[in-house]
Order: structure tokens, then sequence, then C-alpha cells
């Protein structure tokens, strides 16, 4: 596909593109949002706010990571507008053991909003360390910790190789 | 089911995705072809040519807008700097930026201003600083003249403290005739930047500074968007009547403009609401590019200017009421009682000194939302007060605080009720017994059902 050494993406490559992560990016707006409906609009949002910028993105490589943080910030605005319905929903850190308690897509859905946004990139969408601190503008170093807080509450024994 | 297992099964389930998915792209493509290309131009939409020709208008007559395309790096930066707000998210995603990309350095800063939102109602400036390791924060306030150095007028400014090395919302720019505003072809902008370095072992605070002067065209295109929904409609909002006169979209930024009835028993201070469009979409109070609430009569909010709502609802959720009359209350300064009504939940408090300082502090409740985190307060009451001959005073400072005592160490050292916050203000030589202190408000309405009345 096009988009070779800093040339503007075109809309037909972009379009086939995000053909390809379409899905993906519902499993990340899913486990971040909880319900279906929510997933969709959120992944229309994200692909549509891709479309209208696609031409602005000179290195097509950093595509992938580049359309999902569009999509975490879709996911965090809808967040936000939810907090100032109801109580906050996140359990603290420290509330091991209330993890324990909960199904693991709920207790994901529960992860205070920077650990949940790395097991879903790292464990769910697939993504790499490094392309998951490029989607979310963080060091690796950050991730990597992250990652190992989450994989803790979770109880989850998954590898944090890259 | 043990964790692991869950996760594999998750995983599967996950494998799934709804029949509407599949048509997410052929959905992002039409609703593109529907948004109003030649808005800003006059160009009429949905015409092939129109849109080359939009196009070829934009890169040809305008230099800043060519070299936006030619040059501007990707915005993941700047994506991520503004992802605490809907607005400015939604304007980086459709391009509505200008690129400075100007950086300088003096007295062992850097200073690099790297982005603008033109928007005419406020335009935003985004902006890196670097400094010595021991700059805790920095602050740049800006001057602002024309391309040939002539002061600019008619406008306000507003700046925030940021954290060296990260690109943040630096300071900008409020024309005060924001539907017209008198803006040059060049900007010239005189950077004062103070950093703040904490405690040093000498025991006081020490201060650095350095100024910078960046020169850059205006993209008069991006500038000029705007759109004004007419409304005009009486509605009664908390037993006063209130017309909605307009709503004004500008892109990073919306304006309720609204009127109040001069037979109304009260004055309407403030007011918290959001508005809603067809799709369920809130647009909250407050614009998140400056932080300002209110401007005169108009209140602002997070902009739907990118979203091309087909309807919009406004819903009310909060009003603060001042009486008419009794927009002063008279306190005691011997008793610390008062002796005119505070608003409910309200108390007060007074520590008088030898040297005739006179603490003032109003005790209210936190509102819901505040937590040790992240404690909120409001405005209880004014700067202004009067003595008891009339005179009308003001005191330059208010303190807000969420101490657990007031008055410490003193005679009149007060324990604070849980869940409270402290208005505090202090009088300097105030030799009389009493004090009309001015009130911000009367009366607060939390409403449980938010206020509705259509708008667009």
């Amino acid at each position: 596909m096009g988009g070779k050494g800093g040339a503007p993406l075109t809309e037909q490559e972009y379009t086939g593109r995000a053909e390809e992560c379409k899905a993906k990016l519902y499993r990340t707006a899913l486990l971040y949002l909880g319900s279906e409906s929510a997933a969709l609009d959120a992944v229309d949002e994200a692909v549509y706010r891709g479309l209208c910028a696609c031409g602005r993105l000179r290195e097509p490589e950093f595509f992938r990571t580049w359309l999902t943080r569009i999509l975490i910030n879709v996911c965090n605005t809808e967040l936000r507008r939810r907090r100032r319905e109801i109580a906050v929903e996140e359990l603290p850190e420290t509330a091991a053991e209330a993890y324990d308690g909960l199904p693991l897509r709920e207790a994901i859905r529960r992860l205070p909003e920077q650990l949940r946004a790395v097991i879903v990139l790292r464990y769910f969408t697939g993504l790499t360390l490094a392309e998951t601190a490029e989607s979310l503008g963080i060091p690796a170093g950050t991730v990597s910790t992250r990652q190992r807080r989450a994989l803790e509450l979770l109880r989850l024994e998954l590898t944090e190789e890259v | 089911m043990e964790r692991m297992e869950e996760y594999k099964a998750l995983l599967a389930e996950l494998e799934e995705t709804p029949p509407a998915l599949e048509h997410t792209v052929q959905r992002a493509r039409a609703r593109r072809r529907r948004r109003r290309w030649g808005r800003g131009l006059g160009i009429p939409a949905g015409s092939a040519a129109a849109v080359f020709a939009a196009f070829v208008l934009l890169v040809n007559l305008s230099t800043p807008f060519a070299l936006a395309c030619g040059r501007v790096p990707v915005l993941r930066d700047l994506a991520a700097a503004v992802s605490f707000s809907p607005s400015l998210s939604a304007a980086v995603e459709h391009d509505y930026v200008q690129y400075v990309g100007q950086s300088q350095t003096a007295n062992g800063f850097t200073m690099t201003l790297e982005y603008l939102f033109p928007d005419q109602g406020q335009l935003l400036f985004f902006a890196t600083v670097t400094g010595p390791r021991e700059v805790e924060s920095v602050m740049v306030s800006p001057t602002f003249t024309d391309g040939e150095g002539k002061a600019l007028e008619g406008y306000s400014i507003t700046c925030l403290s940021f954290a060296p090395g990260e690109l943040s919302n630096a300071f900008a720019l409020i024309p005060n005739r924001a539907e017209e505003p008198v803006l040059p072809g060049v900007l010239q902008v005189e950077c004062q930047v103070d950093a703040r370095i904490p405690f040093q072992d000498s025991g006081a605070d020490q201060t650095a500074d350095a100024v910078f002067t960046f020169r850059f065209p205006l993209d008069g295109t991006l500038l000029e968007q705007r759109e004004r929904v007419e409304v005009d409609r009486w509605v009664d909002l908390d037993g006063n009547r209130i017309r909605i006169d307009a709503l004004e979209i500008y892109p990073t930024h919306a304006r309720l403009t609204l009127t109040q009835d001069p037979d109304n028993p009260e004055q309407l201070q403030s007011i918290r609401f959001y508005l809603e469009d067809e799709r369920g979409r809130r647009y909250e109070s407050g614009s998140s590019g400056t932080g300002i609430l209110s401007l005169g009569s108009s209140y602002w909010c997070e902009s739907p200017f990118f979203s091309e709502p087909q309807s919009l609802t406004l819903h009310v959720t909060q009003a603060v009421w001042l009486e008419k009359g009794r927009e002063y209350v008279t306190i005691d300064l011997d008793s610390g009682r008062a002796l005119s009504p505070l608003p409910e939940g309200i108390s007060v408090s007074v520590h008088r000194t030898e040297t005739g300082q006179v603490g003032l502090a109003f005790i209210a409740p936190e509102p819901p939302g505040s937590t040790e985190e992240h404690m909120v307060a409001y405005q209880v009451a004014t700067m202004e007060y009067k003595t008891p001959q009339g005179e009308v005073r003001s005191v330059d400072g208010v303190s807000h605080t969420h101490a657990g005592r007031l008055w410490y160490g003193t005679e009149d050292e007060t324990a604070l009720p849980e869940d409270c916050f402290v208005e505090e203000y202090v009088l300097e030589n105030y030799p009389w017994n009493t004090v009309d202190w001015g009130l911000h408000f009367t009366r607060r309405t939390a409403f449980d059902t938010p206020a509705a009345f259509p708008v667009k």
C-alpha cells in the first residue's frame, strides 16, 4: 500500500488500512466503554476523524498507533462525560482483593484509566510495547511499569515481553 | 474460572464483531462528504469543483496555510497535549491548527511557540519552555502588536503556568468583539517568561525570566469560522425570566448569550449547563481551552463546531442567584456574627488582631465532586465591602483553603466542620466594629432534572 517516504495518505489508502484495523479498534473501545453501542459509536467517530486528518499523517508506518490514539481520545471523552453523571467507578490500585471478585471483563473496566489503557492495547489489541507507548504518548518504561501493575491486579500471568 | 481461562474466553468472545461494524468506513466517508467544506469561504458545499477551488484558493493565497500543508509535522504531540479538551481534540482531528514552529533561546531558557488555534473568539497558543533543571513551573505573559509594532487594542489575555518541557496551552488572546475581531495579517507577540524556582537554601523564592519576541502571519481564512444560531426565546428558569438570545459557535468553543428580565427578583450570577445534540453528544459548560465559564452575558461551553449537529438542547444543571437588595451582609466584627441573613449553609468567622487587621472567613459546604485529591470550591463573597459610613472599598485578594482549623495558634482558633472549605479575606487597618461585605450569591440551585430548552 502507498504512503511511501513522507507522502501523505490518500483517502483510498486510508480506508484500506482502516478496514484492516477496525475490528481491533472495536475490541479496544468495547473494553474501554463496556457496551456494544458505545464502542461502535466510538469507532465510527475515530475512523471519521482519522479520515479527515489522514492527509496530515506523514509517517504511515505509525498509522495503527495514530488511529488508536484517536480512538483512545474519543473513548476518554466519553468516559469523562459519564463521570459527570455517575459516581466514579474505578477501583483504587490498592484494592487488589476487590478485583479478584470481579469477572475479568468487569475488572478491566474498573482498572484506573492509565492501567486499563495499557492492558487493553497490549493484551487485547495486540500492540507491542513500543506501539502502545506510541499510541498513548508515554515512555516505553512507563508502559512496562503500568502493564506489570495491571497484570498483578488482574492476576493474569501473561508475558511482559515486547 | 481461573483467570487465564477467563482471558482466553474473553479473547474468543471479542473475536465476534457486530454487523454494524462492517460499514464503519463507509459511514465515515459519507459523513465526510456531507461536511460543509466551503463554510468558512462562502463556497457552496457539495461541489467537487468547489472543493478543489477552495483548496487551490487556500494554498495560493494563504502563505500560512501553504506552509501548514508543506511542513506541519504529525500532530501527535499536540493531540496528546489537548486530550483533556474535547473541543481542541476535535479541532486537531479536523486540522484546525496553524503551525508556528519558532524557537528562541536566551538566558538559559528556550521557548518554542509551536501551534496556534486561530479561533477568532479565542486564539490559543501552545508552546514549550525549557530552562534550568531547578525550574518547577513557568508562566508566559504575552503582549501583542501588529507586524509594524503597533499595539493591538481591544483584547484580553489569559495565561497559565505549566511545567517546563511540556507542550502546553501557554496563553490565549481573546478579542473583545469576537464577532468582528480586528486582527492583523501579521502578529507579533512579546513573551515574558517567568520561571518559578522553589525555595533555595536562603529561604526566599527566586524567579528568573527571559523575553522572546515571535512574529508570524495569521491565517485569516481559518479565523473566519463562526456560526450564529438565533434563538430569541424567553424561558422561566428557577423562578426568574431569562431570554436565550443566541448560540455562537466557534471552532474551539461556543457561547450562549442570555438576557435577564430587569424585573426579576434575583440576578443570575452563573449557570452550569450542557448542550446536547440529536445523537446524545454533550457539550459541557466552560471552555476547556481557556477555562473561561462566562464573559459578560455570554456563557461558554465546548464546541459542536465539527460535529455539525442538526439540533441542540440546552440543559441547565445549576443556577446561582443573587437576590436584589441582599447584595451585602452585615457582620459584627466583635462577636463574629452575621447581623443579616447569610446564604443557606454559609457561616462566618472573624479574627481581629491588635494591629487593626481583620481576618474574615466564610465557611461553606464543599460542592459535590470535591475530593481530597481534587478539591473544588465556589465563590461565596466578593472582594468588595462597605464601611459603616457607606464607603465602598475593595481588598486585593482572596484565598480558598480546605484546612482543618481556622486562625491557628490564636485565641480565635476554630475547628472547621468536615467537608467544608473556607473563603478568607483580610482587611488592613480597619477600625470599625461592623462591615457590610459583598455576597456573590444568596441562592444556589442544583437541578435534580436539568431544565431543558431547545436552542437549535
